[in-house]
């Protein structure tokens, strides 16, 4: 367990030696932002949609960059390029689970993004945008909340590294991530909320792990979901969760054995 | 009037020192401590054509930053650079088809395709007429046996045959001038004999002026009509092979092989040990009158089966060079010790 | 000269087609990745013109249309010029870059000649079927004056894509690894300007016609196509910005390689 906390803390402070490697992502996030809030005010400004104001849309944003960062999963770059190197072996030597190694990293990677991006963010949003911005006082919901972003956690690391996993299998996995990815971006509401779906689009979205990664607990604080909601909510979502985990459990049975067979 | 002249040059570049501790990271994210560093201190020689040029130095000595001058990479601080009459750094242009340039880790061939395929589009950009092209591939074919792995893309390729490769681009448009960087580094020796061979037949046979640097004391003994020695930015050295012989000739080396393996030597004036493997000890002495005395020494103290005495050989006449600030300062050392 | 460049282009374009080619899986899957990278855009537009109907003066077809500009230009400009922008900043790092000043061939074309990046060929597919999509779709008449009207300003619109990746390119002979920086502007930036730039406030608009000039890229064709050249003033500008970018973007080049000093010890 202590190692694991010690991969936690060593991600977070290598993230703050390098100059170039912290300014950039950081403005290139509050530019993603911006013109995010851009976008979407421009659009209300021009017409007031039926059932959403754009509070609530700018609140949504909100939000959303907030707990962006909850579901930017990096593992599987590592992950597939330590498989393709056949330095997986070494790792299976080490006395610690990959998995955990891999979560820790990520977790770490998750309070980093936060400190860099969405901290200051959060500053700058309060100072000029709080008239638009409002998240109603509820306790329940932001208990709700809370266990909404831990689901989407596990659920978004899951996933991608069942995709890094894939490099067992297939030779380049950037293909299958960007697919994943993109797809995802669609369908878990980055750019653009699941209010807006058409019906079919809407319903392919249920049949889907992503809305429970950003939609789901967006729309939970902010007041849109009623209790009963919120079970059946909850029910699938950790399905979701615990499906992945049971595959990404299969999937490594199936690849330990493909590391005795071809032996690296 | 040489072919190649380097007058009074110097070379300096402004480098961010990292500091260290939580406030000084923090500090140098804001505002960065820059201190310039002098890469090249006032050097100066001459080339004439046809010459083979080991240009030596431990690393970091600014072996590379003289290079990258001569092939006009980068322009001096101060002081000029001649190459048969031209600039190289202003005219790049121009100068680039009288050159070729082998860099050791950093490949000039495309990647994903064949080997031979970068020789071709190679031939369009030099510009070189077919009938040249069919005879240098002949050529590499046959003195580095190109055409074993010519249709194998880039990435495939060992590390031999991709250095045979690099090779045969860079000297595909007969450029007047190759420049070397570590050509030999992880080779296996056969590979190291065919570019030798090659080097030195196309130095032969067609006057190019081959400026090299390496850390294999063979390609020097084989290759170089000429050795420079830089150390610190500054010209150590600038003869041939045999100059540099002479000039340490007077130190002699001691090959010992002791019964049993030592861990210390008593204290032995004027000598430094430069190798051990096993019970064997090899060491310099500075004065060959001391020998006789170094050796009753050792043969008083210890038990030995074999010694053997001869000249200092030129790898370590170049160690010494390389530490010759260091060795000044060990001399008086001693010598207060004694008196 | 420039036929000696085309030849030697054409001739590093066969070679690399058919190294390419005998891995036919990777190469169909690098083109639905981005052909899908693509189609997620143009969801955001599909569902928020479903819902909105009107963004300002623009309806559904002609923002479809700014779309299929904005991907089609990226896709041809980019199948020539990404490669200089996303390669360069590692070649610097390890040095190989010394040895494209060291051969014969301007630096900028040695890029360009050294990677052919196939995978925009999804972003041009769907930059297709969105034009012929939404011309479809709309009520104008394909008169051969539009078509060759529309033809320039695509070709205008690669030029100006192409003037942007190269002056990208550049940066990094003025900063340390721009990537990122160029990676937000070439896709967040871009895809905010393929919606009708007239919508956004000041700055923002400022930022899309002087900074990175992507206004003329889709919106400015679009209006000209559908609305005229004389529905706003200095809209002809379109036509001549194109090539005037692209010499500018050169220049940049060659002043960011004259200022590289090829540190390293």
């Amino acid at each position: 367990m202590k190692s694991y906390i010690r991969i936690f803390h060593k991600t977070i402070s290598t993230s703050f030696v390098y100059r170039s490697n912290l300014y950039m992502p950081m403005l290139a996030y509050f530019v993603f932002v911006f013109l995010q809030y851009s976008l979407w005010s421009a659009v209300f400004a021009l017409n007031e949609p039926k059932g959403t104001t754009i509070s609530q849309m700018m609140t949504y944003i909100f939000i959303g960059m907030m707990i962006r960062f909850l579901t930017t999963a990096t593992a599987s770059d590592q992950l597939s390029q330590e498989i393709r190197e056949g330095k997986i072996e070494l790792m299976l030597i080490r006395p610690y689970n990959l998995f955990l190694f891999f979560l820790a990293k990520q977790l770490g990677r998750i309070v980093v993004d936060f400190i860099t991006k969405g901290l200051p963010l959060l500053g700058i949003s309060l100072l000029f945008l709080s008239p638009f911005i409002q998240i109603p006082y509820n306790l329940s919901n932001w208990l709700y909340f809370g266990f909404c972003c831990i689901n989407a956690v596990i659920i978004a690391f899951c996933m991608d590294y069942m995709i890094g996993l894939m490099a067992f299998w297939i030779i380049e996995t950037w293909q299958l991530r960007f697919l994943i990815q993109d797809i995802g971006n669609v369908f878990s509401g980055v750019f653009i909320p699941l209010w807006f779906f058409s019906e079919p689009f809407l319903w392919i979205a249920n049949l889907l792990p992503y809305p429970y990664l950003y939609f789901y607990p967006i729309n939970v604080l902010l007041g849109n979901v009623d209790h009963t909601s919120f079970l059946s909510l909850t029910l699938v979502g950790l399905s979701w969760s615990i499906g992945l985990l049971v595959v990404i459990m299969l999937m490594w049975h199936l690849c330990k054995s493909r590391i005795v067979i071809q032996g690296g | 009037m040489a072919f190649i002249t380097v007058d009074a040059v110097s070379k300096e570049f402004k480098v961010e020192v990292k500091q260290r501790g939580v406030m000084g990271k923090l500090r140098s994210l804001v505002r960065p401590h820059i201190v310039i560093r002098q890469a090249v201190r006032n050097i100066s020689f001459s080339v004439d054509e046809g010459e083979i040029i080991g240009y030596l130095g431990p690393n970091g000595a600014g072996k590379s930053t003289m290079i990258k001058m001569l092939c006009g990479i980068l322009h001096p601080s101060s002081g000029q650079i001649r190459v048969n009459g031209c600039i190289p750094y202003i005219e790049r242009r121009k100068y680039s088809m009288a050159i070729g340039v082998v860099f050791g880790q950093r490949s000039q061939l495309w990647w994903d395709l064949p080997a031979i395929d970068s020789l071709e589009l190679y031939k369009d950009i030099y510009k070189v007429s077919a009938a040249s092209y069919k005879r240098s591939l002949d050529e590499f074919n046959e003195l580095l046996d190109l055409h074993e792995f010519a249709h194998t893309p880039v990435r495939q390729l060992s590390l031999g045959q991709r250095m045979r490769m690099e090779l045969a681009a860079a000297m595909l448009h007969h450029p007047q001038i190759l420049f070397l960087d570590e050509p030999t580094i992880g080779l296996d020796i056969m590979v190291k004999e065919k570019i030798r061979d090659f080097i030195l037949q196309w130095n032969t046979q067609r006057k190019t002026t081959v400026i090299l640097t390496t850390h294999d004391v063979i390609d020097i003994e084989r290759l170089c009509n000429r050795i420079l020695i830089i150390n610190n930015g500054e010209m150590a050295f600038d003869g041939s092979a045999k100059e540099l012989e002479q000039l340490y000739s007077r130190e002699k080396q001691i090959i010992v092989t002791f019964k049993d393996a030592i861990d210390r030597l008593p204290p032995l004036l004027h000598t430094t040990v430069q190798r051990r493997e096993g019970n064997q000890l090899c060491f310099a002495v500075e004065r060959s009158e001391d020998v006789q005395e170094v050796i009753k020494r050792i043969v008083n103290s210890y038990e030995v089966t074999d010694i053997q005495i001869r000249a200092a050989d030129l790898e370590s006449i170049i160690k010494q060079v390389y530490q010759t600030g260091k060795r000044d300062v060990a001399h008086e050392v001693v010598y207060s010790h004694f008196s | 000269m420039i036929r000696a460049y085309a030849a030697l282009y054409r001739k590093f374009i066969i070679k690399y087609a058919k190294a390419k080619l005998e891995y036919k899986i990777p190469l169909t899957l690098d083109i639905v990745a981005n052909m899908v990278n693509s189609l997620s855009f143009v969801s955001v537009v599909y569902f928020l013109m479903n819902h909105f109907s009107k963004l300002d003066d623009w309806q559904l077809n002609e923002v479809m249309l700014m779309f299929g500009f904005g991907l089609l230009s990226w896709g041809l400009a980019g199948m020539l010029f990404w490669a200089p922008v996303m390669q360069l900043e590692q070649l610097i790092i390890t040095g190989q870059f010394d040895h494209f000043l060291l051969k014969p061939l301007h630096p900028l074309l040695h890029l360009m000649f050294r990677h052919f990046q196939h995978t925009f060929l999804g972003q041009t597919l769907v930059g297709i079927g969105l034009l012929y999509y939404s011309l479809e779709h709309l009520s104008i008449w394909l008169t051969p004056s539009f078509i060759l009207n529309g033809i320039y300003l695509l070709f205008n619109s690669v030029l100006v894509q192409s003037a942007i990746l190269i002056a990208l390119s550049s940066l990094n002979f003025f900063v340390k690894k721009p990537l990122v920086f160029s990676m937000m502007v070439v896709v967040d930036l871009q895809v905010i300007s393929r919606y009708p730039v007239s919508i956004y406030h000041q700055g923002l608009q400022f930022v899309v016609s002087f900074v990175v000039p992507y206004i003329f890229v889709s919106y400015y064709p679009v209006v000209i196509l559908t609305r005229g050249v004389n529905s706003e003033p200095l809209l002809w500008v379109t036509y001549v910005i194109g090539p005037m970018l692209v010499a500018f973007a050169c220049l940049l080049f060659n002043y960011g390689v004259r200022r590289y000093d090829g540190a390293g010890s």
